[in-house]
């Protein structure tokens, strides 16, 4: 079942013209949207949020049509983009209160004290409990980050739409981020739309990848295809990389290969074949220094698609 | 609608312009209690709180009352803030309904703080126990230059929509209360506008056209309101 649907979507803002721009994200899915510029993934924010209304096409939540500058569909939706501010003179803990305050009617189930014990285990995961009480003002970037994936997990979504997430986090806090996002997915369904121009750390966890260049969505593709297309190798090190390129083209008949730096190689061409590849640049003298299997990465794969 | 208001002014109270409108309002009396002192004529009872009454309604309606429903809009990051406060269920409408409320909520307050100036300074200075008499008396008036100044806080608003700041809309606002007082004084009839704070403090009595004044007045103001609603609900937010 289709949670968001943007249908046809028409939009020209100074240098962006998004046209025809259609995409889904099914329930319980992570898609994770790759553009190649900023403006173009703010732009896109900006239209699904509703803070702009598209030219042409439109979108769909819930798999209900909806006036622009309508609000009810966002009591299910959490939202974490660069439109979300917090008053500076208030504590971190304040603002997400006063933001929980919107949501009074869906969330009046839950008793001050429930409310406060679900604030607390979000500012515990995020290791923000500390700084709970300090004014925003004095937050660091990476901690006004974690207020604002605070802000959009806090009213438990049944949609989050998460702009750049692992923007100024530390490795740690990374990891628990990717945890929560699989939890949130595969045990309460919830559907996540990541919008993103840093490929980083998306191909270890996203269902369905979607890439954008000038504009436009020119592939998209499950985790299973994503995998099968990232190409695997063979990096070979050595300080003699001229003789080792000689050896694995004469001797090997390897021709597609990729030089990395100075003294690394990438190979490619039938890997199933350089299990020898080790004994015959013994036997022709090459001093190797490492040897591992390895495959590209997101980032290389889609500069490769796109053509960089 | 309530519950908007209460996170309108949990947001305020943490602003300095809240407490810099409670300073200024509390400084008002005392420029009226000097003003009043310097005359040489002396002065009757009730002369304190008609001073006070005309100050309000010819310096604060297009300064202070302005300025504070100004900071509603550019509270928090400005726009942004209003962006923000977009990305949640709220109706929209209601959201800036719940700005212009609290806007006149607070000039209320800050009316009624001016209020109890006099009255404590009645009593400690000249030991007027009338001074609740006449005060109860003039509070229909104090209603009047709230409806009055509402619409500059409004005009305030859509100028701070448009410029995106408070200093230049309140610069605007002062040079038209320096131009309006100067009219007024030159041309007493001719510059209708002018005539309604001294109409609605009871200095002078009613001009012929003083109604079309108000008016048109009142008319700016629903105008203002419109373009409000229909400006913050249904423009883009690209910025």
């Amino acid at each position: 079942m289709i949670q968001l649907q943007l249908e046809a979507i028409e939009k020209k803002y100074q240098n962006t013209n998004i046209k025809n721009f259609n995409l889904s994200v099914k329930y319980g899915e992570i898609y994770g949207l790759v553009c190649d510029d900023y403006d173009t993934k703010k732009l896109l924010g900006k239209i699904i949020t509703g803070l702009a209304k598209p030219t042409k096409g439109r979108v769909i939540y819930f798999s209900r049509k909806r006036k622009h500058g309508a609000t009810h569909h966002l009591r299910r939706v959490g939202i974490a983009t660069d439109d979300v501010y917090f008053y500076e003179e208030m504590s971190g803990y304040e603002n997400i209160r006063l933001y929980i305050d919107a949501y009074k009617k869906r969330l009046n189930k839950l008793d001050t004290l429930s409310m406060n014990a679900r604030i607390e285990q979000y500012f515990k995961l995020f290791n923000l409990m500390t700084s709970k009480n300090v004014p925003v003002k004095k937050y660091s970037q990476g901690m006004r980050q974690k207020l604002k994936l605070i802000r959009a997990f806090v009213i438990e979504p049944r949609i989050l739409i998460l702009d750049d997430p692992f923007v100024a986090l530390d490795p740690v806090t990374i990891k628990q981020l990717i945890q929560h996002l699989k939890f949130l997915s595969r045990k309460k369904g919830v559907s996540i739309l990541l919008l993103t121009t840093m490929a980083t750390f998306l191909d270890t966890f996203v269902d369905r990848i979607g890439l954008v260049r000038n504009e436009t969505l020119i592939d998209e593709m499950t985790h299973e295809e994503l995998k099968f297309h990232q190409q695997s190798y063979l990096a070979v090190q050595s300080e003699q990389l001229p003789y080792l390129l000689t050896v694995i083209e004469r001797k090997l008949n390897i021709y597609d290969y990729e030089v990395v730096n100075d003294t690394t190689v990438h190979i490619v061409e039938n890997l199933g074949r350089l299990k020898t590849l080790h004994k015959i640049l013994m036997d022709e003298g090459v001093h190797v220094q490492e040897m591992k299997y390895g495959f590209d990465s997101l980032e290389h794969f889609y500069l490769e698609k796109i053509g960089e | 609608m309530n519950n908007l208001i209460k996170i309108e002014f949990k947001k305020i109270v943490k602003t300095t312009y809240f407490l810099a409108s409670f300073l200024i309002m509390g400084i008002l009396p005392m420029v009226s209690l000097m003003l009043l002192l310097l005359q040489p004529t002396g002065f009757v009872s009730g002369d304190f709180n008609r001073l006070n009454i005309l100050l309000m309604a010819l310096v604060m309606s297009k300064t202070v009352f302005p300025i504070i429903a100004m900071s509603l809009i550019q509270i928090g990051h400005g726009l942004s803030g209003l962006k923000s406060i977009y990305l949640t269920p709220i109706n929209r409408g209601k959201i800036i309904m719940s700005k212009v409320w609290m806007a006149f909520i607070w000039m209320t307050i800050l009316i009624i703080f001016s209020i109890a100036i006099v009255v404590i300074i009645e009593l400690i200075l000249f030991r007027n126990m009338k001074v609740f008499g006449l005060v109860l008396h003039t509070l229909k008036i104090y209603g009047y230059i709230a409806l009055y100044s509402f619409v500059f806080q409004l005009v305030g608003m859509v100028l701070t929509l448009i410029i995106g700041n408070i200093l230049v809309p309140s610069l605007i606002l002062i040079s038209y209360m320096i131009c309006e007082y100067g009219l007024q004084l030159q041309y007493m009839i001719s510059f209708l506008p002018g005539a309604i704070p001294a109409y609605l403090s009871g200095v002078s009595g009613a001009y012929p056209m003083i109604n079309t004044a108000i008016f048109v007045h009142v008319g700016i103001g629903l105008v203002a309101l419109v373009f409000l609603l229909i400006k913050l609900i249904h423009q883009d937010y690209l910025d």
